[in-house]
Protein backbone atom coordinates (compact mmCIF):
# COMPACT_ATOMS: atom_id res chain seq x y z
CA UNK A 1 0.00 0.00 0.00
CA UNK A 2 1.41 3.64 -0.80
CA UNK A 3 2.11 5.45 2.42
CA UNK A 4 0.78 9.00 2.07
CA UNK A 5 2.76 11.67 3.43
CA UNK A 6 0.39 14.14 3.28
CA UNK A 7 -2.99 14.54 1.88
CA UNK A 8 -3.88 18.04 1.19
CA UNK A 9 -5.86 18.57 -2.33
CA UNK A 10 -6.39 21.98 -3.67
CA UNK A 11 -9.05 23.42 -5.52
CA UNK A 12 -9.95 22.90 -8.97
CA UNK A 13 -7.10 25.16 -10.62
CA UNK A 14 -4.43 24.27 -8.13
CA UNK A 15 -2.08 21.84 -8.78
CA UNK A 16 -1.78 18.70 -6.81
CA UNK A 17 -0.01 19.18 -3.36
CA UNK A 18 -0.38 15.42 -2.59
CA UNK A 19 2.74 13.53 -2.02
CA UNK A 20 3.01 10.09 -1.91
CA UNK A 21 5.12 7.56 -1.38
CA UNK A 22 5.06 5.10 -4.41
CA UNK A 23 6.98 2.12 -3.47
CA UNK A 24 5.15 -0.22 -4.03
CA UNK A 25 3.09 -0.04 -7.45
CA UNK A 26 3.96 -3.67 -7.74
CA UNK A 27 1.72 -6.46 -6.71
CA UNK A 28 2.51 -7.27 -2.65
CA UNK A 29 2.82 -10.97 -3.86
CA UNK A 30 2.26 -13.42 -6.41
CA UNK A 31 -1.68 -13.59 -7.93
CA UNK A 32 -2.33 -10.21 -5.42
CA UNK A 33 -2.69 -6.93 -6.65
CA UNK A 34 -2.44 -3.93 -4.52
CA UNK A 35 -5.69 -1.41 -4.61
CA UNK A 36 -3.40 0.83 -6.69
CA UNK A 37 -2.29 -1.95 -9.38
CA UNK A 38 -6.10 -2.78 -9.43
CA UNK A 39 -6.69 0.82 -10.06
CA UNK A 40 -3.97 0.85 -12.97
CA UNK A 41 -5.04 -2.49 -14.39
CA UNK A 42 -9.03 -0.95 -14.53
CA UNK A 43 -7.09 1.75 -16.35
CA UNK A 44 -5.47 0.72 -18.54
CA UNK A 45 -8.64 -1.97 -19.43
CA UNK A 46 -11.02 0.67 -20.11
CA UNK A 47 -13.24 -0.01 -16.88
CA UNK A 48 -11.91 3.42 -15.22
CA UNK A 49 -11.25 6.18 -16.74
CA UNK A 50 -10.18 10.05 -14.98
CA UNK A 51 -11.66 13.25 -16.22
CA UNK A 52 -9.57 15.84 -14.33
CA UNK A 53 -7.11 17.93 -14.52
CA UNK A 54 -5.18 15.80 -12.30
CA UNK A 55 -2.82 13.56 -12.71
CA UNK A 56 -4.17 9.45 -12.36
CA UNK A 57 -1.96 9.03 -9.38
CA UNK A 58 -3.29 12.05 -7.61
CA UNK A 59 -6.88 10.55 -8.18
CA UNK A 60 -5.86 6.84 -7.19
CA UNK A 61 -4.64 8.39 -4.10
CA UNK A 62 -7.81 10.31 -3.55
CA UNK A 63 -9.65 7.45 -4.36
CA UNK A 64 -7.97 5.32 -1.89
CA UNK A 65 -8.00 7.77 0.81
CA UNK A 66 -12.06 8.32 0.39
CA UNK A 67 -12.71 4.42 0.36
CA UNK A 68 -10.45 4.55 3.99
CA UNK A 69 -12.51 7.01 5.32
CA UNK A 70 -14.36 6.10 8.22
CA UNK A 71 -17.87 4.47 7.90
CA UNK A 72 -20.55 4.65 9.91
CA UNK A 73 -21.08 2.05 12.05
CA UNK A 74 -24.78 -0.20 11.74
CA UNK A 75 -27.35 1.17 13.95
CA UNK A 76 -28.06 -1.02 16.84
CA UNK A 77 -31.55 -2.20 17.23
CA UNK A 78 -32.92 -4.53 20.32
CA UNK A 79 -32.30 -8.33 20.02
CA UNK A 80 -35.29 -9.69 21.77
CA UNK A 81 -36.96 -11.02 23.31
CA UNK A 82 -36.93 -13.87 21.67
CA UNK A 83 -33.43 -14.75 20.88
CA UNK A 84 -32.07 -18.45 21.50
CA UNK A 85 -28.79 -19.36 22.35
CA UNK A 86 -26.92 -22.53 20.53
CA UNK A 87 -28.29 -21.78 17.02
CA UNK A 88 -27.22 -24.18 14.71
CA UNK A 89 -24.38 -23.64 12.17
CA UNK A 90 -26.22 -23.22 8.69
CA UNK A 91 -27.23 -20.16 6.29
CA UNK A 92 -29.82 -22.69 4.86
CA UNK A 93 -33.06 -21.73 7.15
CA UNK A 94 -35.73 -22.37 4.55
CA UNK A 95 -36.92 -25.93 4.13
CA UNK A 96 -38.84 -27.39 0.36
CA UNK A 97 -42.39 -26.09 1.05
CA UNK A 98 -42.29 -23.76 3.73
CA UNK A 99 -44.98 -21.15 3.68
CA UNK A 100 -43.51 -17.69 2.68
CA UNK A 101 -41.55 -15.62 0.15
CA UNK A 102 -38.32 -17.19 -0.74
CA UNK A 103 -35.79 -14.77 0.49
CA UNK A 104 -31.82 -14.70 -0.52
CA UNK A 105 -30.26 -12.68 2.53
CA UNK A 106 -26.26 -11.25 1.87
CA UNK A 107 -24.04 -8.71 2.60
CA UNK A 108 -20.69 -7.92 3.97
CA UNK A 109 -19.20 -7.71 7.54
CA UNK A 110 -16.54 -4.81 7.39
CA UNK A 111 -15.10 -2.51 10.36
CA UNK A 112 -15.18 1.47 10.53
CA UNK A 113 -12.42 1.37 8.31
CA UNK A 114 -13.57 -0.27 5.76
CA UNK A 115 -11.74 -3.39 5.90
CA UNK A 116 -13.29 -6.68 5.67
CA UNK A 117 -13.65 -8.51 9.31
CA UNK A 118 -13.18 -12.50 8.21
CA UNK A 119 -13.40 -13.53 11.35
CA UNK A 120 -16.67 -12.22 11.97
CA UNK A 121 -19.80 -14.27 12.78
CA UNK A 122 -23.49 -14.03 12.04
CA UNK A 123 -26.29 -14.89 13.83
CA UNK A 124 -29.81 -14.46 12.39
CA UNK A 125 -33.79 -15.89 13.69
CA UNK A 126 -36.89 -14.17 12.55
CA UNK A 127 -40.26 -15.45 12.77
CA UNK A 128 -41.93 -17.78 10.46
CA UNK A 129 -44.39 -16.34 7.46
CA UNK A 130 -47.32 -16.75 10.36
CA UNK A 131 -45.12 -14.07 12.60
CA UNK A 132 -44.26 -16.49 15.43
CA UNK A 133 -40.75 -17.52 16.68
CA UNK A 134 -39.57 -21.21 17.38
CA UNK A 135 -38.84 -21.40 20.77
CA UNK A 136 -39.16 -25.14 21.23
CA UNK A 137 -36.56 -25.90 18.76
CA UNK A 138 -34.28 -23.76 15.32
CA UNK A 139 -36.32 -23.07 12.79
CA UNK A 140 -35.45 -20.01 11.23
CA UNK A 141 -32.50 -19.39 13.50
CA UNK A 142 -28.52 -20.14 12.60
CA UNK A 143 -25.41 -19.02 12.75
CA UNK A 144 -22.46 -18.56 10.04
CA UNK A 145 -19.00 -17.43 9.82
CA UNK A 146 -18.70 -15.45 7.10
CA UNK A 147 -15.35 -16.27 5.54
CA UNK A 148 -11.81 -14.49 4.08
CA UNK A 149 -14.14 -11.90 2.21
CA UNK A 150 -16.22 -11.42 5.27
CA UNK A 151 -19.58 -11.78 2.70
CA UNK A 152 -22.21 -14.01 4.26
CA UNK A 153 -25.37 -15.51 2.42
CA UNK A 154 -28.42 -16.93 4.07
CA UNK A 155 -31.71 -18.43 2.19
CA UNK A 156 -34.71 -18.71 4.36
CA UNK A 157 -38.06 -16.61 3.34
CA UNK A 158 -39.30 -13.62 4.09
CA UNK A 159 -40.73 -13.23 8.20
CA UNK A 160 -44.08 -12.51 8.60
CA UNK A 161 -45.72 -9.58 10.85
CA UNK A 162 -46.35 -10.58 14.77
CA UNK A 163 -49.87 -12.08 14.86
CA UNK A 164 -50.44 -9.61 17.75
CA UNK A 165 -49.74 -6.31 16.61
CA UNK A 166 -49.79 -3.94 13.81
CA UNK A 167 -47.36 -1.87 14.57
CA UNK A 168 -44.33 -4.13 14.90
CA UNK A 169 -42.66 -4.61 10.91
CA UNK A 170 -41.19 -7.89 9.59
CA UNK A 171 -37.73 -7.59 10.60
CA UNK A 172 -34.82 -10.29 10.78
CA UNK A 173 -32.48 -9.71 13.88
CA UNK A 174 -28.95 -10.04 13.84
CA UNK A 175 -26.09 -10.86 16.43
CA UNK A 176 -22.86 -9.73 14.63
CA UNK A 177 -19.26 -10.58 16.72
CA UNK A 178 -15.73 -10.59 15.29
CA UNK A 179 -12.54 -10.46 17.91
CA UNK A 180 -11.69 -6.86 18.69
CA UNK A 181 -15.19 -5.29 17.65
CA UNK A 182 -18.03 -4.80 19.72
CA UNK A 183 -21.05 -6.96 19.16
CA UNK A 184 -23.69 -5.33 16.98
CA UNK A 185 -27.15 -6.39 18.10
CA UNK A 186 -29.48 -5.07 14.88
CA UNK A 187 -32.53 -5.84 12.72
CA UNK A 188 -33.23 -5.79 9.57
CA UNK A 189 -36.56 -4.61 7.94
CA UNK A 190 -37.60 -4.63 4.50
CA UNK A 191 -38.97 -1.70 2.31
CA UNK A 192 -41.82 -3.54 0.67
CA UNK A 193 -43.77 -3.59 4.49
CA UNK A 194 -47.01 -2.29 3.89
CA UNK A 195 -46.34 0.07 7.20
CA UNK A 196 -44.33 2.23 5.33
CA UNK A 197 -46.76 3.06 1.91
CA UNK A 198 -43.75 2.93 -0.05
CA UNK A 199 -41.66 5.70 1.92
CA UNK A 200 -39.08 4.55 4.61
CA UNK A 201 -37.56 7.60 4.12
CA UNK A 202 -40.63 9.41 5.75
CA UNK A 203 -42.28 6.48 7.45
CA UNK A 204 -39.86 4.73 9.38
CA UNK A 205 -41.14 5.13 12.73
CA UNK A 206 -44.21 3.86 12.38
CA UNK A 207 -43.23 0.93 13.93
CA UNK A 208 -41.58 2.33 17.40
CA UNK A 209 -38.97 -0.32 17.43
CA UNK A 210 -37.29 1.63 14.18
CA UNK A 211 -35.23 4.97 15.31
CA UNK A 212 -33.54 5.20 11.56
CA UNK A 213 -34.50 4.15 8.01
CA UNK A 214 -30.72 2.85 7.66
CA UNK A 215 -32.41 -0.18 9.06
CA UNK A 216 -34.77 -0.51 6.38
CA UNK A 217 -33.32 -2.43 3.05
CA UNK A 218 -34.71 -2.40 -0.66
CA UNK A 219 -36.47 -5.74 -2.07
CA UNK A 220 -35.19 -6.99 -5.41
CA UNK A 221 -37.78 -9.28 -6.93
CA UNK A 222 -36.35 -11.90 -9.64
CA UNK A 223 -37.63 -15.23 -11.04
CA UNK A 224 -40.52 -16.41 -12.71
CA UNK A 225 -43.96 -15.07 -11.15
CA UNK A 226 -44.72 -18.95 -10.22
CA UNK A 227 -41.41 -19.01 -8.62
CA UNK A 228 -41.21 -15.43 -7.18
CA UNK A 229 -37.70 -14.77 -4.80
CA UNK A 230 -36.64 -11.68 -3.01
CA UNK A 231 -33.15 -10.54 -2.29
CA UNK A 232 -31.87 -8.23 -0.08
CA UNK A 233 -28.59 -7.21 0.92
CA UNK A 234 -27.66 -5.52 4.39
CA UNK A 235 -23.71 -4.54 4.65
CA UNK A 236 -22.67 -4.87 8.76
CA UNK A 237 -20.01 -2.49 9.71
CA UNK A 238 -18.92 -3.08 13.30
CA UNK A 239 -16.98 -0.49 15.44
CA UNK A 240 -13.44 -1.42 16.90
CA UNK A 241 -13.36 -1.95 20.84
CA UNK B 1 -62.05 9.14 36.83
CA UNK B 2 -62.10 6.79 39.80
CA UNK B 3 -65.02 4.58 40.64
CA UNK B 4 -64.20 3.67 44.63
CA UNK B 5 -65.50 1.05 46.44
CA UNK B 6 -67.54 -1.68 44.45
CA UNK B 7 -70.17 -2.44 47.28
CA UNK B 8 -71.04 -5.92 45.82
CA UNK B 9 -67.91 -7.21 43.83
CA UNK B 10 -68.31 -9.97 41.53
CA UNK B 11 -67.33 -13.25 42.80
CA UNK B 12 -66.17 -15.26 39.85
CA UNK B 13 -65.88 -18.90 40.48
CA UNK B 14 -62.75 -19.86 38.58
CA UNK B 15 -64.00 -23.48 38.36
CA UNK B 16 -66.53 -21.74 35.85
CA UNK B 17 -63.90 -20.68 33.78
CA UNK B 18 -61.69 -23.34 34.26
CA UNK B 19 -63.69 -26.15 35.35
CA UNK B 20 -60.72 -28.81 36.03
CA UNK B 21 -59.37 -25.72 38.21
CA UNK B 22 -60.34 -25.09 41.73
CA UNK B 23 -62.71 -23.18 43.98
CA UNK B 24 -60.56 -19.68 44.38
CA UNK B 25 -62.64 -16.50 44.10
CA UNK B 26 -61.96 -13.58 42.77
CA UNK B 27 -63.50 -10.25 43.50
CA UNK B 28 -63.32 -6.77 41.71
CA UNK B 29 -62.21 -4.44 44.38
CA UNK B 30 -62.20 -1.22 42.22
CA UNK B 31 -61.94 0.04 38.99
CA UNK B 32 -60.29 3.35 37.08
CA UNK B 33 -61.73 5.48 34.38
CA UNK B 34 -58.25 6.20 32.16
CA UNK B 35 -58.63 9.39 29.84
CA UNK B 36 -59.99 8.58 26.46
CA UNK B 37 -57.16 7.57 24.19
CA UNK B 38 -55.07 6.04 27.04
CA UNK B 39 -54.44 2.45 26.40
CA UNK B 40 -53.58 -0.11 28.91
CA UNK B 41 -52.49 -3.25 27.19
CA UNK B 42 -48.75 -1.98 26.85
CA UNK B 43 -48.23 -1.34 23.22
CA UNK B 44 -45.43 -3.77 21.44
CA UNK B 45 -42.01 -1.45 21.79
CA UNK B 46 -43.05 1.25 23.36
CA UNK B 47 -39.89 1.51 25.73
CA UNK B 48 -41.52 4.15 27.55
CA UNK B 49 -44.62 1.99 29.09
CA UNK B 50 -44.29 0.90 32.27
CA UNK B 51 -45.96 -0.15 35.53
CA UNK B 52 -45.03 -1.23 38.72
CA UNK B 53 -46.35 -2.77 41.77
CA UNK B 54 -45.50 -2.39 45.38
CA UNK B 55 -44.33 -5.48 46.97
CA UNK B 56 -47.01 -4.84 49.98
CA UNK B 57 -49.49 -4.18 47.06
CA UNK B 58 -50.47 -0.92 48.31
CA UNK B 59 -49.30 1.35 45.75
CA UNK B 60 -49.95 1.07 42.05
CA UNK B 61 -47.79 3.79 39.36
CA UNK B 62 -47.65 3.56 35.52
CA UNK B 63 -46.97 5.50 32.72
CA UNK B 64 -49.15 4.37 29.46
CA UNK B 65 -49.38 6.04 26.78
CA UNK B 66 -50.06 9.49 27.50
CA UNK B 67 -46.58 10.26 28.73
CA UNK B 68 -48.49 11.07 32.31
CA UNK B 69 -47.32 8.87 35.82
CA UNK B 70 -50.22 8.01 37.46
CA UNK B 71 -49.77 6.63 40.77
CA UNK B 72 -52.53 5.07 42.70
CA UNK B 73 -53.89 3.49 46.20
CA UNK B 74 -54.90 -0.06 46.78
CA UNK B 75 -57.04 -1.49 46.26
CA UNK B 76 -59.16 1.45 46.60
CA UNK B 77 -57.63 2.25 43.09
CA UNK B 78 -57.63 6.72 44.38
CA UNK B 79 -55.14 8.39 42.62
CA UNK B 80 -52.72 10.07 44.48
CA UNK B 81 -50.70 11.72 42.50
CA UNK B 82 -50.00 12.58 38.94
CA UNK B 83 -46.49 13.53 36.82
CA UNK B 84 -46.32 15.41 33.78
CA UNK B 85 -43.60 14.28 31.49
CA UNK B 86 -42.18 17.73 30.58
CA UNK B 87 -40.72 17.15 27.56
CA UNK B 88 -38.96 14.04 28.96
CA UNK B 89 -41.54 11.43 29.51
CA UNK B 90 -40.74 8.27 31.76
CA UNK B 91 -38.96 5.02 30.16
CA UNK B 92 -39.00 3.22 33.70
CA UNK B 93 -41.11 3.08 36.74
CA UNK B 94 -39.97 1.70 40.30
CA UNK B 95 -41.41 1.51 43.61
CA UNK B 96 -39.86 0.21 46.64
CA UNK B 97 -40.78 -3.04 48.31
CA UNK B 98 -42.68 -1.47 51.24
CA UNK B 99 -44.34 1.58 49.03
CA UNK B 100 -42.35 4.60 50.52
CA UNK B 101 -40.02 5.27 47.41
CA UNK B 102 -40.77 5.59 43.86
CA UNK B 103 -38.32 5.85 40.99
CA UNK B 104 -38.77 7.34 37.65
CA UNK B 105 -36.12 6.69 35.22
CA UNK B 106 -36.77 9.13 32.49
CA UNK B 107 -35.96 8.44 28.80
CA UNK B 108 -33.17 11.73 29.00
CA UNK B 109 -31.64 8.90 31.96
CA UNK B 110 -32.50 11.23 34.51
CA UNK B 111 -33.52 9.26 37.82
CA UNK B 112 -35.82 11.13 40.04
CA UNK B 113 -36.46 8.71 43.84
CA UNK B 114 -39.56 10.13 45.17
CA UNK B 115 -41.08 10.17 48.70
CA UNK B 116 -44.35 8.74 48.09
CA UNK B 117 -45.52 10.08 51.91
CA UNK B 118 -44.35 13.94 51.04
CA UNK B 119 -43.95 13.80 47.68
CA UNK B 120 -40.52 15.21 47.63
CA UNK B 121 -37.57 14.30 45.24
CA UNK B 122 -35.02 12.69 47.56
CA UNK B 123 -32.14 11.92 45.10
CA UNK B 124 -31.78 12.71 41.82
CA UNK B 125 -29.12 11.02 39.47
CA UNK B 126 -27.97 10.67 35.91
CA UNK B 127 -27.23 7.26 34.40
CA UNK B 128 -25.41 7.41 30.89
CA UNK B 129 -28.20 6.34 28.52
CA UNK B 130 -32.05 5.26 28.64
CA UNK B 131 -32.68 3.37 31.49
CA UNK B 132 -34.10 -0.21 30.81
CA UNK B 133 -35.04 -1.71 34.28
CA UNK B 134 -34.72 -0.25 37.80
CA UNK B 135 -34.95 -2.30 40.98
CA UNK B 136 -34.74 -0.64 44.86
CA UNK B 137 -33.60 -3.14 47.83
CA UNK B 138 -35.73 -4.07 50.32
CA UNK B 139 -34.12 -1.37 52.87
CA UNK B 140 -34.29 0.91 49.98
CA UNK B 141 -30.83 1.26 50.42
CA UNK B 142 -29.75 0.21 47.04
CA UNK B 143 -30.97 0.90 43.86
CA UNK B 144 -30.26 -0.92 40.45
CA UNK B 145 -30.71 0.48 36.94
CA UNK B 146 -29.33 -1.78 33.29
CA UNK B 147 -29.25 1.04 30.71
CA UNK B 148 -28.57 -0.10 26.97
CA UNK B 149 -24.70 -0.08 27.97
CA UNK B 150 -24.56 -1.15 31.64
CA UNK B 151 -25.77 -1.67 35.07
CA UNK B 152 -24.94 0.31 37.83
CA UNK B 153 -25.76 0.43 41.65
CA UNK B 154 -26.03 3.47 43.06
CA UNK B 155 -26.17 3.97 47.24
CA UNK B 156 -29.35 6.33 47.18
CA UNK B 157 -28.65 8.19 50.48
CA UNK B 158 -25.19 9.24 49.25
CA UNK B 159 -26.40 9.27 45.59
CA UNK B 160 -22.82 7.46 45.27
CA UNK B 161 -22.35 4.75 42.31
CA UNK B 162 -20.91 1.54 43.81
CA UNK B 163 -20.54 -0.15 40.85
CA UNK B 164 -20.84 -0.84 37.08
CA UNK B 165 -21.42 -3.74 35.53
CA UNK B 166 -20.93 -4.76 31.81
CA UNK B 167 -22.82 -7.40 30.13
CA UNK B 168 -21.16 -9.08 27.17
CA UNK B 169 -22.77 -7.17 24.66
CA UNK B 170 -25.58 -4.38 24.59
CA UNK B 171 -28.85 -5.85 24.15
CA UNK B 172 -30.98 -2.47 23.45
CA UNK B 173 -33.87 -4.87 25.35
CA UNK B 174 -35.92 -5.06 28.25
CA UNK B 175 -34.12 -6.68 30.86
CA UNK B 176 -34.72 -7.57 34.36
CA UNK B 177 -33.17 -7.04 37.81
CA UNK B 178 -33.77 -7.93 41.13
CA UNK B 179 -31.79 -7.57 44.68
CA UNK B 180 -31.75 -10.71 47.53
CA UNK B 181 -33.90 -9.78 50.18
CA UNK B 182 -30.52 -8.80 52.01
CA UNK B 183 -29.58 -6.32 49.54
CA UNK B 184 -26.26 -8.32 48.96
CA UNK B 185 -27.00 -9.90 45.69
CA UNK B 186 -27.67 -8.20 42.89
CA UNK B 187 -29.53 -10.93 39.84
CA UNK B 188 -29.42 -9.55 36.28
CA UNK B 189 -30.60 -11.31 33.13
CA UNK B 190 -29.03 -10.25 30.49
CA UNK B 191 -29.61 -10.04 26.44
CA UNK B 192 -26.94 -13.39 26.16
CA UNK B 193 -29.68 -15.01 27.82
CA UNK B 194 -27.80 -15.64 31.17
CA UNK B 195 -28.41 -15.08 34.29
CA UNK B 196 -25.38 -13.20 36.31
CA UNK B 197 -25.34 -12.87 39.67
CA UNK B 198 -23.12 -10.30 41.47
CA UNK B 199 -22.37 -8.78 44.95
CA UNK B 200 -24.72 -5.73 44.85
CA UNK B 201 -22.23 -3.64 46.87
CA UNK B 202 -18.72 -4.03 44.82
CA UNK B 203 -19.69 -5.30 41.52
CA UNK B 204 -17.92 -8.35 41.88
CA UNK B 205 -19.35 -11.64 39.72
CA UNK B 206 -20.79 -14.55 42.21
CA UNK B 207 -21.86 -16.81 40.14
CA UNK B 208 -23.43 -17.09 36.66
CA UNK B 209 -26.90 -19.02 35.48
CA UNK B 210 -25.49 -20.40 32.02
CA UNK B 211 -27.97 -22.70 31.38
CA UNK B 212 -31.25 -20.94 30.00
CA UNK B 213 -31.22 -20.88 26.68
CA UNK B 214 -34.09 -17.92 25.88
CA UNK B 215 -34.16 -14.72 27.21
CA UNK B 216 -35.62 -14.00 30.82
CA UNK B 217 -37.84 -11.23 31.35
CA UNK B 218 -38.80 -11.36 35.40
CA UNK B 219 -36.97 -12.28 38.16
CA UNK B 220 -37.17 -12.20 42.11
CA UNK B 221 -35.31 -14.11 45.10
CA UNK B 222 -37.29 -16.23 47.67
CA UNK B 223 -37.54 -14.36 50.84
CA UNK B 224 -34.71 -16.41 52.50
CA UNK B 225 -32.40 -15.36 49.55
CA UNK B 226 -31.42 -18.78 48.82
CA UNK B 227 -33.21 -19.46 45.49
CA UNK B 228 -34.01 -17.15 42.28
CA UNK B 229 -37.04 -17.37 40.66
CA UNK B 230 -36.46 -16.58 36.89
CA UNK B 231 -38.98 -16.99 34.08
CA UNK B 232 -39.25 -15.44 30.29
CA UNK B 233 -39.51 -16.04 26.33
CA UNK B 234 -39.52 -19.93 27.66
CA UNK B 235 -42.33 -20.13 29.25
CA UNK B 236 -41.00 -21.28 32.49
CA UNK B 237 -40.26 -20.82 35.91
CA UNK B 238 -36.84 -22.21 37.20
CA UNK B 239 -35.23 -22.42 39.93
CA UNK B 240 -31.49 -20.93 40.49
CA UNK B 241 -29.46 -21.52 43.10
CA UNK B 242 -27.97 -17.88 43.45
CA UNK B 243 -24.53 -19.05 45.13
CA UNK B 244 -23.48 -21.61 42.12
CA UNK B 245 -25.96 -20.42 39.20
CA UNK B 246 -27.08 -24.15 38.92
CA UNK B 247 -30.64 -24.76 37.86
CA UNK B 248 -31.95 -26.78 40.80
CA UNK B 249 -35.76 -26.77 39.65
CA UNK B 250 -37.81 -25.49 36.85
CA UNK B 251 -41.79 -25.70 36.45
CA UNK B 252 -44.28 -27.21 34.05
CA UNK B 253 -44.04 -24.92 30.41
CA UNK B 254 -47.02 -22.83 30.02
CA UNK B 255 -48.05 -21.71 26.37
CA UNK B 256 -47.10 -17.53 26.97
CA UNK B 257 -44.16 -15.63 27.76
CA UNK B 258 -43.90 -15.01 30.87
CA UNK B 259 -43.60 -11.61 31.42
CA UNK B 260 -43.59 -11.06 35.71
CA UNK B 261 -43.46 -13.50 38.67
CA UNK B 262 -43.33 -12.57 42.55
CA UNK B 263 -42.48 -15.27 45.13
CA UNK B 264 -44.70 -15.32 48.40
CA UNK B 265 -43.88 -14.05 51.65
CA UNK B 266 -42.72 -17.67 53.07
CA UNK B 267 -41.78 -18.81 49.70
CA UNK B 268 -43.68 -21.35 49.32
CA UNK B 269 -45.81 -19.72 45.93
CA UNK B 270 -45.26 -17.59 43.20
CA UNK B 271 -47.65 -16.04 40.86
CA UNK B 272 -46.32 -15.80 37.56
CA UNK B 273 -48.20 -13.21 34.89
CA UNK B 274 -47.62 -15.18 31.52
CA UNK B 275 -48.88 -12.93 27.90
CA UNK B 276 -50.90 -15.75 25.82
CA UNK B 277 -49.57 -15.86 22.07
CA UNK B 278 -52.55 -14.74 20.42
CA UNK B 279 -54.70 -12.28 20.90
CA UNK B 280 -58.31 -12.25 19.39
CA UNK B 281 -60.95 -9.53 19.63
CA UNK B 282 -62.35 -10.19 23.16
CA UNK B 283 -59.24 -12.79 23.70
CA UNK B 284 -57.65 -12.92 27.19
CA UNK B 285 -54.27 -11.41 26.92
CA UNK B 286 -52.35 -12.65 29.99
CA UNK B 287 -53.30 -15.20 32.40
CA UNK B 288 -52.03 -15.60 36.09
CA UNK B 289 -51.09 -18.85 37.59
CA UNK B 290 -50.35 -19.48 41.61
CA UNK B 291 -47.58 -22.33 41.67
CA UNK B 292 -47.04 -24.20 44.74
CA UNK B 293 -43.27 -24.50 44.27
CA UNK B 294 -43.15 -27.78 46.73
CA UNK B 295 -45.56 -30.17 44.20
CA UNK B 296 -45.37 -27.97 41.03
CA UNK B 297 -49.32 -27.87 40.82
CA UNK B 298 -51.34 -24.89 40.17
CA UNK B 299 -53.32 -23.68 42.78
CA UNK B 300 -55.38 -20.36 41.29
CA UNK B 301 -55.84 -19.32 38.28
CA UNK B 302 -56.90 -15.98 36.68
CA UNK B 303 -57.95 -15.09 33.32
CA UNK B 304 -60.76 -12.91 31.76
CA UNK B 305 -61.32 -12.22 28.28
CA UNK B 306 -59.78 -9.04 26.28
CA UNK B 307 -57.54 -8.28 30.38
CA UNK B 308 -53.96 -7.92 30.29
CA UNK B 309 -52.75 -8.37 33.59
CA UNK B 310 -49.69 -5.60 34.86
CA UNK B 311 -49.13 -6.65 37.90
CA UNK B 312 -49.43 -9.17 40.97
CA UNK B 313 -48.43 -8.81 44.88
CA UNK B 314 -49.01 -11.09 47.95
CA UNK B 315 -50.97 -9.19 50.14
CA UNK B 316 -52.60 -10.23 53.78
CA UNK B 317 -53.27 -13.89 52.73
CA UNK B 318 -54.93 -13.55 49.32
CA UNK B 319 -53.23 -11.98 45.74
CA UNK B 320 -54.41 -8.56 44.46
CA UNK B 321 -53.95 -8.38 40.65
CA UNK B 322 -54.02 -4.74 38.63
CA UNK B 323 -54.88 -4.94 34.84
CA UNK B 324 -57.42 -3.58 32.55
CA UNK B 325 -58.25 -3.32 28.62
CA UNK B 326 -59.22 -0.55 26.66
CA UNK B 327 -58.74 2.66 29.00
CA UNK B 328 -59.87 0.79 32.15
CA UNK B 329 -57.45 -0.41 34.81
CA UNK B 330 -59.18 -2.72 37.52
CA UNK B 331 -58.01 -4.32 40.66
CA UNK B 332 -58.86 -7.58 42.06
CA UNK B 333 -58.10 -9.64 44.94
CA UNK B 334 -58.09 -12.98 44.64
CA UNK B 335 -58.49 -15.30 47.69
Amino acid sequence: MPHIQAAKLGGSNSTSELTVDHADPLPAKENMLTRRAILHKCLALGSLSVASSFKAEAMFTAFQVREKQPRKPTPPNSLGPFYKRLAPTTGTLRAPGDPGLPLSLSGQVLDTRGDVLPDATIEIWHTDHFGYYDIEGYRYRGKLPVGASGQYKVETIIPGHYPDSSQMCQHIHYLVTAPGHKTLVTQLYFATDPAFEGDPEKNFNRDPTIHTPELIRPVLLTGEPEAIHAAVRFELCLERL
Amino acid sequence: MIRLGRAAPVAILLSVLSPALFAQTIRQESSISLPAGVSVAPPPGRVNFSTTLSRNAEFFAANFNDNVVHVWALPSGEMLRTFDANGDPAARLRLSNDGRLLAIAAKSGTIKVWDVASWRVQQEFAASSAVRALTISSDNYLLALATDFDEQVWELPTEKRLAVLHAPFDCYCLMSLAFSPDGAMLASADGDTAIRIYNARTGTLRSTASELLLESLALDFSPDGKSLFVGGADNTISVIDPLTGKLRDMLPKQSGTLRGLVASDDGKQIAAIYNLPKRFDNASISVVLLWDLGTHAVHARFEQPGIAVLGVAFAHGHLLLVGGSGNKLSIWSMQ
